[in-house]
C-alpha cells in the first residue's frame, strides 16, 4: 500500500465497501386515485448502495420501503409511477432503458427476494423447473446444464436431498426450505444488487436465524451488494452496515447502523428503536411507534 | 393415484345419479289428474280407464312404480312413447346423435373462444378492447338462447341468405357432410354464444386473480418474458378454475340447446322434449331430461378429473 | 347475468355501530356512485310504474286489433313501436306484458329466497347429520342443467303463470338456500355467536338475533341478481308456449307469436327482445350495485 492513497474503509459490519453500484436520487413516486388527488408513496428519496455493502432500509409498513424497492425494479402495482427522480445502477440509469433492457437486468443483474415464501413460488411447477426456466432464459443455458447449476445452487444454501427437492413441488417444503430456495433461485445468474423484502419476517424465529446467517454469508462477496428491507431494528443491526429510515415515503434519518443505532437523531428512528423488544424487557407492554412519536413531537402533516 | 380418485368419484356419483332419477319419476307425479284418463280421452269407460293403469302399472304402491321404472331404464328400456307407440330408448336414440353433433359443434365455438376472449381481455385490462368486450359479453350473457337464435336468423338467413334457416339436411340437395356443416353453423353459434360470453368474463376475472398473486410478481421480478408471465405462469394456475367454469357452462349450454333445436327444427332429443311436452307424452319427456341429466352429471365428473390431473397439491 | 348461479356473496360483516340513518345514507352514496347500477335502477322503476298503471300510462288497448294496420312499422302515427302480426299496438303490449313478466320472475324469486332461508338457518345451525342430509339432497338438483329442470316440471304441470311460478321456485330453492346453509354454518361457529350462546340464548334467539341479520343482506343481492336470470327463464318458458296463454300475454309469449312474421316485420320480435335484455340486465346492475355497498372491497369487479 503506497503512501497517500485512502485506506478502504471498513464497514460497521467489518466489510470493505467498494465503488457505488446502485444510486438513487430524488426518487418520486405516486400512485393514482380516483377523484382524489394522487398519493405520494415515495417522496424524494436517495441514497446510495456501494459493492460488498447491505444497505438497510427499514420503515413500518405503509412507510414507502417496499415501493421503493419496486421502483428500482420497475416493477410498480398498477397506478403507481415514478414521477421523478433518477436511479442509476452500474453507470447505467434504469429510468432511461427500454422495457426490454430493463427486462434483462431484472433476474439477471438484479435480483429481488420476497417477503413470503409462501406466495412467491409457482404452486404449480417443480422447484426444478422454476429455476431453470429463468436460467435457460438469461444464461442461455440448455435444461440439462441448467439442472446441473441449480442442484449446486441448492447445495450452497444449505438445502438437504437436493434431487428431491428439485422434483418437488412448492407446498412439499417447509417455509424455511422454501426461502433458501427463492435465495438460490435469485443467485442463480450472479447479480450484482440483491433486493431482499423482508425476507425474514413471514418465518420462525429459528429460522429466521439461519437465513440471515445464509444472507450473510452472501454479503460477503465484495463485488455483491444487498439492499435489505425490514420493519425490524434488530434485523437492520444484525445484518446492515448503513441504514435509511424512512417514514410516510420520506428519507428521516441514514447513516452508518452503529452511529444510528447509538445515537438517533430523529425522534422517529428513536420511537422504532423503542419498539425493539431487549432482553430486559420481558413482561412490559412495547411501546409502539405512534405512541412514542405522539409523545415526543407531531411529524409534519399527522392525520 | 388418479384411477383410485376416478373409481371413488364413480361411485359417489351413484346415489347422485338415483336422485336424479327420482326427482325424474317423481315428476310425473306432477301431472295433474289422471294419466290414464288423459291418455284415453274423455269417451273412455272407467273399466278402460282401470285396465289402462293397470297396464302402466299405475295401480301398485309407488316406491314399487319407481323400483319397476329405474330397473328397465337401467335396461335401456324408457317406456313407449304414448304419441307414436315407439319405444322411447328407439325414438331418442338418433336424436341423441343429432343433439351431440349440435353440442359439439357449440363446445368447439364457446370453450375456445370464451377462453380466448378473457385471457385477452385480462392480459390487456383497462385497454379499449377489454371495455368493448366487457360490454358486449355482459350484454350477450343477458340475451336469452331463443332471443338470439332469432337475431341470427333475420341476420344470417332471412337478409343475406348465408346459411340455411331450419332443419340438419337440405332436402333436395345431395346432402353430405358439407351440407351438415352448413346447418350446423347457425345453430352451433346460437347455442354457443350467451355460455360464451358467461366463460370469458370468469375467464378474465379468474386471470386477473391470478396475476395479481406474489409469485407473478416473483416471476417478473426475475425477468422473465411478459409472455412466460402470463401464458405459463398464471395461465397454468388459473386452469384448474377455468376447466370447473367450462364444465358449469356445458349445463347452461344443454338448456340452451333445448331453444335452439325447437327454433332450427333441429331434430335432437331438445326438439324431442318440446314435442313431448305439447303432446303431453310424459314418457318421452322423461327419457329426455334423464339423459340430459345423466349426462351433465357425467360432464362435472370428467370436470372434477381434469382438475385433480391438473393440481400437484391435490395429488400430494 | 346466467353464470351469476354460482357466484357466492361473502358474508357482510357487522359495521360498527354508527347511526342506523347514517349507514343508510352511506350505503346510498355508495350505491349512487355506481353509474351502472342508477340506470338499472332507473329501468326498473320506470317498467314497475309502467306496469303497475298500464292502463294510464298504455296509449292502446292492448288486444285491439287495427284491421289494416297489420306489422306496422315503428314510428307509424299513433303506434310508436309498430303493431304486431295482428295489427296490436307493440308499446301498450309490452307495457301490459311487463306485468306478467315481472310478476312471473320477482314472485317465485321471493317465494324461493323464503324456503331456502329457512332450509338454509335449519341446515347451517343444526349442523351434522341433518345439514348432510339436505345438502345432499340439494345436490341432486346441481345434477340438471337450470333451465332444462324448468321446462320438466313446467311441463309436466302443464302452461300457465302459476306452473311457471312453481317451476321457477324449484329451480332456485337449491341454489339459495345452498348460500345460505353455507353462510349460516360459517358464522355458526364464530365467536359472536359462542358468547350468545353462553349467555343462554336459545335457537330462536340466536338465529333471530344473530345469524338472520347477518344472512338476509347477501341474500337479497343475490336474490336481486338472479330476477335477472329469472327474466330469461321465465321469458324462455313462456317463448316455449308454458307461460301465458291468449288473450294475457307476456314478453316471452310475444316474441313467440312474433316469429311466424320474422322475415317481413323483425320488429314484432325486436321489441320485446329488447325488453327483455334490458330489465334482465337492469337487475344484474342493481344486484352488483348492492353487492358493492355490502361488500365493498371484494369482488367489485
Amino acid at each position: 500500500m503506497t503512501t497517500g492513497e485512502l485506506r478502504e474503509p471498513l464497514t460497521d459490519q467489518g466489510r470493505t465497501a467498494g465503488d457505488v453500484l446502485l444510486d438513487v436520487s430524488g426518487l418520486t413516486v405516486e400512485f393514482e386515485r380516483r377523484r382524489q388527488p394522487p398519493l405520494r408513496a415515495v417522496d424524494d428519496v436517495g441514497f446510495r448502495v456501494r459493492r460488498g455493502t447491505v444497505v438497510g432500509i427499514v420503515g413500518e409498513s405503509g412507510s414507502g420501503k417496499s415501493m421503493t424497492a419496486n421502483a428500482i425494479m420497475r416493477l410498480l402495482p398498477s397506478g403507481g409511477r415514478i414521477v421523478s427522480g433518477e436511479i442509476t445502477f452500474g453507470g447505467t440509469p434504469l429510468l432511461g432503458l427500454r422495457e426490454e433492457a430493463m427486462r434483462q437486468m431484472r433476474g439477471k443483474r438484479i435480483a429481488m427476494i420476497f417477503q413470503n415464501p409462501m406466495t412467491s413460488l409457482n404452486p404449480a411447477f417443480t422447484i426444478g423447473r422454476q429455476m431453470t426456466d429463468m436460467m435457460v432464459h438469461h444464461e442461455r443455458l440448455d435444461r440439462d446444464a441448467a439442472m446441473t447449476r441449480a442442484r449446486e445452487l441448492l447445495q450452497s444454501v444449505g438445502i438437504p436431498a437436493v434431487d428431491r427437492q428439485l422434483a418437488a413441488y412448492p407446498h412439499q417444503l417447509s417455509g424455511g426450505m422454501r426461502q433458501r430456495v427463492i435465495i438460490a433461485m435469485a443467485l442463480s445468474c450472479r447479480p450484482d444488487l440483491l433486493i431482499a423484502d423482508e425476507p425474514t419476517t413471514a418465518l420462525d424465529v429459528t429460522i429466521q436465524a439461519q437465513i440471515l446467517e445464509l444472507l450473510d454469508e452472501i454479503a460477503a462477496d465484495p463485488a455483491r451488494a444487498i439492499v435489505f428491507i425490514s420493519h425490524d431494528f434488530g434485523v437492520i443491526a444484525r445484518m446492515c452496515d448503513e441504514v435509511v429510515v424512512m417514514y410516510r415515503g420520506k428519507i428521516v434519518e441514514t447513516g452508518p447502523v452503529a452511529r444510528v443505532l447509538s445515537e438517533p437523531e430523529h425522534p422517529y428512528t428513536r420511537a422504532l428503536l423503542g419498539a425493539i423488544p431487549r432482553p430486559g424487557q420481558r413482561g412490559q407492554r412495547l411501546a409502539t411507534v405512534e405512541d412514542q412519536i405522539g409523545a415526543t413531537q407531531p411529524l409534519g402533516a399527522r392525520r | 393415484m388418479l384411477a383410485g380418485y376416478v373409481a371413488r368419484r364413480l361411485v359417489g356419483a351413484i346415489p347422485v345419479l338415483l336422485g336424479v332419477s327420482l326427482v325424474v319419476f317423481l315428476a310425473m307425479q306432477l301431472v295433474p289428474g289422471d294419466i290414464a284418463k288423459a291418455l284415453l280421452g274423455p269417451l273412455a269407460t272407467q273399466e278402460t280407464v282401470e285396465e289402462f293403469r293397470h297396464y302402466l302399472g299405475l295401480d301398485r304402491p309407488l316406491p314399487e312404480q319407481y323400483v319397476n321404472w329405474l330397473w328397465r331404464a337401467l335396461h335401456g328400456d324408457l317406456g313407449r312413447s304414448f304419441s307414436s307407440n315407439m319405444p322411447v330408448t328407439d325414438l331418442l336414440v338418433d336424436r341423441l346423435r343429432n343433439s351431440a353433433i349440435l353440442l359439439a359443434g357449440s363446445l368447439v365455438i364457446a370453450i375456445p373462444l370464451g377462453i380466448a376472449v378473457g385471457l385477452i381481455s385480462a392480459i390487456r385490462r383497462d385497454t379499449p378492447f377489454d371495455r368493448v368486450t366487457m360490454g358486449a359479453t355482459l350484454i350477450a350473457a343477458n340475451i336469452p338462447t331463443f332471443v338470439f337464435g332469432l337475431g341470427l336468423v333475420i341476420l344470417f338467413a332471412v337478409q343475406v341468405k348465408w346459411f340455411p334457416v331450419q332443419g340438419m339436411v337440405d332436402l333436395r340437395g345431395e346432402g353430405g357432410r358439407f351440407d351438415l356443416l352448413k346447418h350446423l353453423v347457425l345453430p352451433a353459434v346460437t347455442t354457443a354464444i350467451p355460455p360464451a360470453a358467461i366463460i370469458a368474463r370468469m375467464v378474465r376475472s379468474t386471470m386477473l386473480e391470478t396475476m395479481s398473486q406474489e409469485y407473478i410478481k416473483a416471476a417478473r421480478a426475475n425477468g422473465l418474458p411478459e409472455r412466460t408471465v402470463t401464458l405459463r405462469y398464471a395461465l397454468r394456475n388459473a386452469l384448474p378454475p377455468i376447466v370447473t367454469i367450462s364444465g358449469l357452462q356445458i349445463g347452461f349450454l344443454l338448456g340452451g340447446a333445448v331453444f335452439t333445436e325447437y327454433i332450427f327444427a333441429w331434430p335432437g332429443v331438445g326438439d324431442a322434449l318440446y314435442k313431448g311436452i305439447l303432446s303431453r307424452d310424459i314418457a318421452v319427456v322423461q327419457g329426455a331430461v334423464l339423459v340430459v341429466a345423466v349426462w351433465f352429471v357425467l360432464v362435472n365428473l370428467a370436470v372434477d378429473v381434469i382438475n385433480l390431473a391438473l393440481d400437484p397439491r391435490a395429488r400430494g | 347475468m346466467h353464470g351469476s348461479l354460482e357466484v357466492t356473496p361473502t358474508v357482510a360483516v357487522d359495521a360498527p355501530a354508527v347511526s342506523a340513518e347514517s349507514r343508510l345514507g352511506e350505503a346510498w352514496r355508495r350505491f349512487a356512485g355506481d353509474r351502472l347500477a342508477l340506470i338499472g335502477l332507473a329501468i326498473i322503476l320506470v317498467v314497475t310504474l309502467a306496469a303497475i298503471f298500464a292502463p294510464l300510462v298504455a296509449p292502446d288497448d292492448p288486444n285491439f286489433q287495427y284491421e289494416g294496420l297489420r306489422r306496422a312499422a315503428p314510428g307509424v302515427e299513433g303506434h310508436l313501436l309498430g303493431t304486431d302480426e295482428v295489427g296490436r299496438d307493440i308499446l301498450s303490449r309490452l307495457i301490459y306484458g311487463g306485468r306478467l313478466s315481472l310478476f312471473v320472475s320477482v314472485t317465485p324469486t321471493v317465494i324461493a329466497a323464503v324456503i331456502a332461508l329457512l332450509l338454509g338457518l335449519v341446515a347451517g345451525y343444526a349442523g351434522g347429520k341433518t345439514e348432510q342430509v339436505i345438502m345432499r339432497a340439494l345436490d341432486v338438483f346441481f345434477a340438471f342443467p337450470v333451465v332444462l329442470l324448468a321446462i320438466l316440471i313446467a311441463g309436466v304441470l302443464g302452461p300457465g303463470p302459476r306452473n311457471q311460478i312453481i317451476a321457477i321456485v324449484f329451480i332456485l330453492v337449491p341454489y339459495m338456500a345452498r348460500v345460505v346453509g353455507t353462510q349460516v354454518s360459517s358464522l355458526r361457529r364464530q365467536d359472536f355467536v359462542e358468547a350468545a350462546r353462553a349467555t343462554g340464548a336459545g335457537p330462536v334467539e340466536i338465529i333471530g338475533h344473530e345469524l338472520l341479520p347477518n344472512v338476509i343482506g347477501p341474500l337479497i343481492v343475490y336474490a336481486t341478481v338472479l330476477v335477472g336470470f329469472m327474466i330469461l327463464v321465465a321469458a324462455g318458458l313462456s317463448f316455449f308456449g308454458l307461460g301465458a296463454s291468449p288473450p294475457a300475454s307476456d314478453w316471452g309469449y310475444m316474441v313467440n307469436t312474433g316469429k311466424g312474421t320474422l322475415s317481413t316485420s323483425p320488429h314484432v320480435v325486436l321489441m320485446p327482445s329488447i325488453m327483455i335484455v334490458l330489465v334482465a340486465l337492469a337487475f344484474t346492475f342493481v344486484g352488483d350495485g348492492l353487492r358493492n355497498v355490502l361488500d365493498p372491497q371484494g369482488h367489485a369487479a
